[in-house]
C-alpha cells in the first residue's frame, strides 16, 4: 500500500534526486546560453553579418578615347542581356520550357546560343540567372520588355559592350579590351571585378596603357542574401565613377584616309608635327577589327591572322625594325657639316663605285653620278658621296649625330612594346663578336646600311627634328595642353646644336630630291597653294647580293617572291617654306623607294588640304 | 479477503464536473499559455517577409504558421478540460488499452506508414496526420504508472517482475528507432528509465544497465545507427569541420544565438532565421530565432516559464495520494523535460542533433496534441489528488 513507510522514503529520496538533476540540467543550458550570448556575442555576430551581407561591385562604364577633334575612337555599346532566373520562373507558376518557347517567339535564338543555353542550365549554380541572349536589337528589348510581365523571372538586364566604331582604323594605337586572363588576374588578384565575366581590361594599345584611368572606379551595392544566395534587399553604397576619357592627337579623317589609301600592303605611315610632336597619323596595316576580341571570340580567325606573313597584329611605327637605308643620308651629312669635313659646295666625284682598302663600294648607280655636291648627292642619292664623307667623319661623329635624332631612342610613347632598334659602335661590335670596327663599317654606315635597325617612328621624329631646325621634339598620342597652343618647337624642345645654317642644306638637299629634275623621289612631288613636298626615299634590301649575281646582273625586285623583296622607305616634310608636319611611310617589301614615296604624297597633300584652310 | 479486491473511493472520486474544473491548477493553465503565446509570436516572426521578391519592409505574418498554432492549442485548452473531468478510474483501468492500441498503431506505421522525411512516422487519417510515436510517450507513462501501482516494494525488487515493465518500455522505444526516430525512441528509454528510478528500481541494476551500454555502444555506433546520424554524432563533436554541410546547420544556430546576445535584435530583426540561414527555424529549431530575436532575456523568460510548469508538475505529483497519479505526474512531467532538455541542448551544440521539437513552441500538430493531452492528465491527477485507487483494476 502507499502508507508503506519504506516505499515512501525511497520514493522522496528518488523524486528530489530527480529534480535535483533537472535543476542541473537547466542551469547547465543556462550556462550554455550565457556562454554563447554574452561570452562569444561579437564573434557570433560578426558571422550573422558576413553571412547575410554581400557586397556587389558595379562596373564603371570604361573612359572613351576620342581623336584629336572629340570624334570617337573607342565607346560603350549599351548591350541588352536577356536572362532568366528559372527559380522565380517555376514560382510564377511556369516550367522553364515553356517560358522559353514564349520568349522564342519574341527573339530568334540561333543554334549555337540554344547549345550555349542549354549547357548553361545544366551547370549553372542556385539562384544564378542564365543569359539567354546577348546584343538584343532595340525591337527584340521593347517586345521582352513590353510581354515580360507574363513571364515571371525573366528581364533585359542593360550592361556596356566596347565598341571601335572605326574597326581597323588607328586599331594599333587604340588598341582592344578583352577578358581578364589569368595572368591579368595574378596581376591585380584582389580586384573583385576581374572575376565578373563581363568585365574587359585594355590588352593592347592606348586601352592597355591607360587601362587604370580608362577603367574608373567601380561601384557598390551591399546585398542582403540568404542562405540560398537569393538576393533579398540591395542598398546602393556607391556609384561606380565612370573612367576618364583620353583624347589622342590622332585626326580621324587622316587615319581613315590611310585605310583606305594603304589597304592591306604590309607598311607603316606616321605623320607628325614637328613643333609639338603630336602624332596626328598613326597608322600599321594590315589592320585588324578590334571589336572581334570582344564580340564573339573566334580563335580560328584569330590564328589565321596571326599566322598571315604580313602581321596584322604587329604594332609597326613602333615595333617594326628596319634598316634605314637612304634616308639616314641626312644624318651623315649633318655630321659631316659639324664635324667640319665637308662644306656644302664642295664635290666629290662618283665613278659608280667606292674603293678603299682593297674593297670596292658600289654605288646604287653603277654607271655614276659623276661630282656632285651635298645638295646634288641627296638629290640623286649617290652612295659614293656618302661613302666618303662618312670615312672622312668617322663612326663616332655620325653615331653622336645619329643618336641626338633619335636613333636608339625610346620616346616613352603611350604604347606598349616600343622597340629601341640599334645604332651600331666599336663597342658593340667587339662587345657582340664581330670582331673589331673596320673602315668598311663606318663606310657603309654612310648609305645607312650595316647593323643599323630604326623603327617608323624614330625616323620620323629624325625628320621631324631636321626640318623644326634642331629642336629635340618628343612625339606622342595623348594630347596634352601645351599641345593645344600651338607653340613652336624652340619653346617647348631643347636645341639639338646643329648650325641652322647646315640644317638648311639638309633640308635644301631634300627639296631637291622630291622637286628638281634627277631626284630620286619626283614621284612625290606636289604643289598645292604654293606648298611643297621634300623628303628622302630609301630601299633596303632584305637579302644580300651576291658577287655572282652582280656579275650575271641583278635579278628584277618584281620577279623575287614577296618576302624577299625590297622594303621601300619615304621620309619628308612639309611645306617646304615653312615646316610642320614630317612624315615616315615603310612599305615592307615595296622593292623601290617611289612606292613608298607616293603613299608619303598621298597622305602629305590630304594633311595639307585639312590643316591649311 | 474479497476486501481486498473491493476498491476503495473517497470522497472527491465523486466530485461533479463544476468542481473539477474549480479544482484544476488554473496557474498552469496560464503558464502554458503563456509559453504558447511565446510560441505565436515567435511563429508569426518566423514568416517573416515570406512570399516577398524582394523584401522592402520587414513584416511578420500569422500564416502559414502562427494562425495554425493558434487554433491547435485553442482545440488543446478544451482536449484539457475534457481530459481533466474523465474519471481517473477509466484511465487506470484502460491504461493497458491505451497502450496496445498505440502500439499497435506504431507497428502499423512500420509496416505501411506514410513515408515522410525519410522515416515512417505518420499515419494519416483524412487530412489528419497522426504520429503514434508521440501519442507513446503518453500511453507508455499510463502503463507503467498502472504496472507499478500495482506492484509492491517486494516486486519492485524483484528482478523477474521489471521483465514486463522493460518489455513495455523497450518494445515501442525499438520500434520507434527502427522508422528511424532517435529523439523519441531516446525519450521513451529515458521516460521509462525516469520512472523505474521513481518506483525504487534499486541503484545497481541501473548501473549494469549503464555499463552494459557503455560496452554496446561502439557496436550500436557502428551496426545500428545510419549513416546520416553517424554524421550527426561526428558534427555534433566537431561542428566547424563541414561549415557547409551537415555542421552547417547546428553552426547557423549558434551565430543565431550567439548574434542576439542579451537583448536580442528585437522581433522580426533576427536575420538568421529571416534569411534562411537556420534550417527548420519554425520547427525544431526555433528557439535559435526566438534567442536572435529576443536575446538571452527572452530565453531565460521561456525557460523559467517551462522549470515553472515542471515545478507545479511537482507539486501536484507529491500532493497526490495515489501511487498511480504520482507516477503518471511526474512521468508526464519527465516527459515534457525531456522535450525541452533535448531541444535546447541540441540547438545549443550541447546534444547530436535528433529532432526533438521544442515543447509548446515549436510548429507541429502531434506534438501540440500530445503535450496538451499530457496537461490533461496532470489537471486529471491534481483534481483526483486526493482520489485513493485500488491497487489492481
Amino acid at each position: 500500500m502507499a502508507k508503506d513507510p519504506d516505499f515512501s522514503k525511497t520514493f522522496s529520496r528518488r523524486v528530489a534526486i530527480l529534480g535535483g538533476m533537472q535543476t542541473l540540467a537547466v542551469l547547465t543550458i543556462l550556462s550554455r546560453m550565457y556562454y554563447l550570448q554574452i561570452v562569444r556575442h561579437d564573434n557570433f555576430k560578426q558571422q550573422a553579418l558576413k553571412n547575410r551581407s554581400k557586397i556587389k561591385y558595379t562596373i564603371p562604364p570604361r573612359g572613351r578615347i576620342l581623336d584629336r577633334f572629340g570624334n570617337d575612337l573607342a565607346v560603350n555599346n549599351h548591350n541588352f542581356v536577356l536572362q532568366m532566373l528559372p527559380e522565380d520562373v517555376k514560382e510564377g507558376g511556369m516550367s522553364v520550357d515553356e517560358a522559353l518557347t514564349i520568349i522564342q517567339q519574341m527573339v530568334t535564338l540561333s543554334k549555337a546560343e540554344q547549345m550555349k543555353l542549354r549547357r548553361a542550365l545544366r551547370t549553372r549554380g542556385a539562384y544564378s540567372p542564365i543569359i539567354i541572349k546577348e546584343n538584343l536589337s532595340w525591337a527584340e528589348t521593347a517586345k521582352i520588355n513590353i510581354n515580360s510581365l507574363e513571364i515571371p523571372g525573366v528581364d533585359v538586364e542593360e550592361s556596356f559592350t566596347r565598341f571601335y566604331p572605326g574597326g581597323k582604323v588607328a586599331a594599333h594605337a587604340i588598341g582592344y579590351v578583352s577578358a581578364v586572363s589569368k595572368s591579368d588576374l595574378r596581376k591585380e588578384p584582389k580586384n573583385p571585378l576581374f572575376k565578373q565575366p563581363s568585365f574587359k581590361i585594355g590588352k593592347e594599345g592606348i586601352e592597355r596603357q591607360f587601362d587604370e584611368k580608362l577603367r574608373g572606379v567601380r561601384g557598390e551595392i551591399e546585398q542582403e542574401v540568404t542562405s540560398i544566395g537569393r538576393i533579398n534587399r540591395e542598398e546602393l553604397i556607391k556609384k561606380p565613377t565612370p573612367g576618364d576619357d583620353i583624347e589622342l592627337t590622332i585626326d580621324l579623317r587622316l587615319q581613315k584616309y590611310a585605310q583606305d589609301l594603304i589597304g592591306d600592303e604590309s607598311a607603316s605611315a606616321v605623320i607628325m608635327d614637328i613643333n609639338t610632336g603630336e602624332i596626328i597619323l598613326y597608322h600599321s596595316s594590315p589592320g585588324f577589327d578590334p571589336n572581334m576580341f570582344n564580340l564573339g571570340f573566334d580563335d580560328k580567325e584569330i590564328e589565321k591572322i596571326k599566322n598571315d606573313q604580313k602581321k596584322p597584329f604587329m604594332n609597326k611605327p613602333i615595333v617594326g625594325l628596319y634598316s634605314p637605308g637612304s634616308t639616314f643620308k641626312m644624318i651623315v651629312a649633318l655630321a659631316a657639316l659639324d664635324a667640319g669635313k665637308i662644306t656644302p659646295y664642295k664635290k666629290i666625284n662618283c665613278p659608280g663605285h667606292y674603293d678603299y682598302a682593297g674593297h670596292r663600294f658600289h654605288c646604287w648607280d653603277v654607271t655614276g653620278h659623276g661630282p656632285v655636291s651635298l645638295v646634288q648627292a641627296l638629290a640623286k642619292s649617290c652612295d659614293v658621296y656618302f661613302y666618303e664623307i662618312a670615312r672622312e667623319t668617322g663612326i663616332e661623329k655620325i653615331r653622336e649625330t645619329a643618336l641626338k635624332f633619335g636613333f636608339e631612342e625610346l620616346f616613352d610613347i603611350e604604347l606598349p612594346g616600343e622597340k629601341k632598334g640599334l645604332f651600331p659602335s666599336r663597342e658593340w661590335k667587339r662587345s657582340s663578336g664581330r670582331g673589331g670596327w673596320l673602315h668598311g663599317d663606318t663606310i657603309i654606315t654612310g648609305i645607312g646600311q650595316g647593323n643599323i635597325l630604326s623603327t617608323p617612328m624614330q625616323l620620323a621624329v629624325m625628320t621631324a627634328r631636321l626640318s623644326n631646325g634642331g629642336y629635340a621634339v618628343m612625339p606622342h598620342l595623348v594630347r596634352n595642353d601645351t599641345d593645344r597652343t600651338q607653340p613652336p618647337a624652340s619653346e617647348i624642345y631643347p636645341h639639338l646644336g646643329f648650325s641652322s645654317s647646315h640644317l638648311r642644306f639638309i633640308r635644301e638637299g631634300m627639296y631637291a630630291v622630291v622637286n628638281r629634275q634627277g631626284g630620286t623621289g619626283d614621284i612625290a612631288s606636289f604643289a598645292y597653294r604654293g606648298m611643297r613636298f621634300a623628303g628622302k626615299t630609301g630601299t633596303t634590301q632584305v637579302r644580300r647580293i651576291s658577287k655572282a649575281e652582280r656579275e650575271t646582273g641583278v635579278k628584277r625586285q618584281s620577279e623575287l617572291p614577296w618576302h624577299l623583296r625590297n622594303h621601300a622607305l619615304f621620309v619628308g616634310y612639309a611645306p617646304y617654306n615653312k615646316p610642320r608636319f614630317a612624315i615616315s611611310v615603310v612599305v615592307e617589301h615595296g622593292m623601290s623607294g617611289s612606292a613608298a614615296a607616293s603613299y608619303a604624297r598621298d597622305l602629305m597633300l590630304e594633311t595639307l588640304k585639312l590643316y591649311s584652310s | 479477503m474479497p476486501q481486498q479486491f473491493r476498491p476503495t473511493y473517497s470522497r472527491t472520486g465523486n466530485l461533479g464536473i463544476i468542481d473539477k474544473i474549480y479544482n484544476m491548477n488554473w496557474f498552469l493553465i496560464l503558464i502554458i499559455s503563456l509559453i504558447a503565446a511565446f510560441g505565436f509570436i515567435m511563429l508569426y516572426s518566423a514568416a517573416n517577409c515570406m512570399g516577398a521578391e524582394i523584401c522592402t519592409e520587414k513584416s511578420g505574418s500569422l500564416y502559414p504558421w502562427a494562425m495554425p498554432q493558434m487554433l491547435r492549442f485553442g482545440m488543446g485548452l478544451v482536449l484539457i478540460f475534457i481530459i481533466t473531468i474523465i474519471d481517473i478510474r477509466f484511465i487506470l483501468k484502460n491504461a493497458y488499452v491505451f497502450y496496445f492500441i498505440t502500439l499497435a498503431l506504431l507497428v502499423f506505421v512500420e509496416l505501411k506508414g506514410y513515408i515522410g522525411m525519410g522515416a515512417q512516422r505518420w499515419i494519416r487519417i483524412g487530412s489528419f496526420q497522426l504520429q503514434p510515436s508521440e501519442i507513446m510517450k503518453l500511453v507508455l507513462v499510463l502503463a507503467l504508472a498502472r504496472y507499478f501501482h500495482a506492484s509492491t516494494p517486494e516486486e519492485i525488487g524483484s528482478t523477474l517482475h521489471l521483465i514486463p515493465a522493460l518489455l513495455m518500455i523497450c518494445v515501442p522505444a525499438l520500434l520507434v528507432l527502427k522508422q528511424p526516430d532517435l529523439g523519441t525512441a531516446f525519450t521513451l528509454f529515458a521516460v521509462g528509465g525516469i520512472i523505474l528510478f521513481l518506483v525504487g528500481v534499486q541503484w545497481w541494476k541501473f548501473a549494469i544497465v549503464a555499463v552494459l551500454l557503455a560496452i554496446a555502444a561502439p557496436l550500436i555506433y557502428e551496426y545500428v545507427l545510419h549513416d546520416y546520424q553517424k554524421a550527426r554524432i561526428h558534427i555534433f563533436l566537431d561542428p566547424s569541420s563541414d561549415p557547409t554541410g551537415t555542421g552547417y546547420n547546428i553552426l547557423q544556430a549558434l551565430i543565431a544565438l550567439g548574434s542576439g546576445g542579451f537583448f536580442g535584435k528585437g522581433l522580426l530583426n533576427g536575420t538568421q532565421g529571416y534569411l534562411n540561414f537556420v534550417p527548420e527555424k519554425q520547427t525544431d529549431f526555433i528557439f535559435t530565432m526566438l534567442a536572435e530575436e529576443l536575446g538571452m532575456l527572452g530565453g531565460i523568460g521561456l525557460i523559467v516559464l517551462y522549470a515553472t510548469v515542471l515545478i507545479i508538475g511537482y507539486d501536484i505529483a507529491l500532493k497526490c495520494k495515489s501511487q498511480f497519479g504520482k507516477f503518471m505526474a511526474l512521468g508526464i512531467i519527465s516527459n515534457f523535460f525531456i522535450y525541452f532538455f533535448v531541444n535546447l541542448s541540441m540547438v545549443m551544440g550541447l546534444l547530436p542533433v535528433v529532432g526533438v521539437p521544442l515543447p509548446m513552441i515549436s510548429y507541429g500538430g502531434t506534438s501540440m496534441l500530445s503535450l496538451m493531452i499530457g496537461f490533461g492528465l496532470l489537471e486529471n491527477v491534481k483534481v483526483n489528488q486526493s482520489t485513493l485507487l485500488a491497487k489492481a483494476g
